[in-house]
């Protein structure tokens, strides 16, 4: 195996040539490939993760590519498929890893298929009812997974490790409790930021690092703001402690 | 007679009797829209009539629902 291409990572303390050998060795589902999803995918596949699974639903169109890095104005021209378009700019940056795009909508019929024998999730969806629908799939299958949010120039994000931290419905409650929103302002560098905050805690997990973000961080790129935030697991949680999964199926566990 | 919490990280004297519905109207947020952290843990919705008390730790924050 040549490792060349990822000599200044694996100059990078934390990572190191065993750390780079376990990146080529692992398995990631990445869900939503909007602003979020392209520059995580863009980071981990440059990063030397072995296999990554891109789920997306949505066609590239033109207001997409204000921030959505692997996307081009061909691409909108075409209405192609994000997943494949993502897949395909990926290889041409790195042939040497595995990828697979899969175009769907992630239902609880198929989550916990897209998952399977996956070592992490990464969230770039753009609703909270898929969200709650892979902190169900994945705390149900002891699968950890990287919340990642935006708004104007907001984000947010925390790790989810199930059976250690708290998870989605400890932090913000049961679904349904927040009305989606529309079309919402948004500068470019809030998701860049955000998913490069997110595959750094992807590479930490992937790596066996140990030594993980435990808050709730939100940051301001406009006023320059950075907070974390401490959170704790719900002693009642109605899917992390009593293991409840109305979502991804009702009725059963 | 005043009280000082930290809200949203930032030490702040108030009167004492003010809840935590108070506070989301001070932001100008929907209370449909903000996740609510009292002292580490999430304030249900129903628990927004809440009189903060002297040292509490309040972060009212919008949710984050986009992927960019």
């Amino acid at each position: 195996m040549n490792l060349e291409r990822y000599s200044r990572q694996m100059l990078f303390s934390g990572i190191g040539e065993k750390g780079q050998k376990r990146l080529l060795e692992s398995s990631i589902t990445l869900i939503g490939c909007g602003g979020l999803g392209c520059a995580m995918a863009n980071n981990l596949a440059r990063g030397g993760v072995g296999r990554i699974k891109i789920v997306d639903r949505d066609i590239v169109e033109l207001t997409d590519l204000q921030r959505q890095t692997l996307f081009n104005e061909e691409d909108a021209k075409k209405k192609s498929p994000k997943a494949q378009v993502a897949v395909e700019k990926l290889r041409r940056i790195n042939s040497s890893i595995q990828l697979e795009a899969k175009v769907c909508e992630v239902e609880p019929k198929n989550i916990e298929n897209l998952i399977e024998g996956s070592h992490l999730v990464l969230d770039g969806t753009d609703n909270m009812k898929t969200r709650f629908l892979i902190n169900e799939a994945c705390v149900k299958n002891k699968i950890p997974w990287i919340y990642g949010g935006v708004f104007g120039s907001m984000g947010m994000s925390m790790t989810v490790v199930p059976e250690k931290t708290p998870c989605l419905t400890c932090v913000f409650g049961e679904f349904p409790s927040f009305p989606e929103l529309g079309t919402i302002p948004l500068i470019n560098a809030a998701p860049i930021i955000i998913a490069s905050w997110q595959t750094t805690e992807a590479l930490k997990i992937l790596v066996g690092n140990e030594n993980l973000n435990p808050d709730l961080v939100c940051l301001d790129l406009w006023p320059g703001t950075f907070r974390r935030i401490k959170i704790k697991r719900r002693k009642d949680c109605p899917t992390c402690i009593e293991r409840k999964f109305g979502l991804l199926k009702p009725g059963e566990e | 007679m005043s009280i000082e919490i930290t809200f949203n990280g930032e030490k702040k004297m108030m009167k004492e009797g003010k809840t935590v519905e108070d506070m989301i109207e001070v932001l100008s947020l929907n209370p449909q829209r903000v996740m609510v952290m009292l002292n580490s843990e999430l304030l249900p919705q129903t628990k927004y009539g809440y009189s903060l008390k002297e040292a509490d730790e309040l972060e009212i924050l919008p949710f984050f629902a986009a992927g960019g």
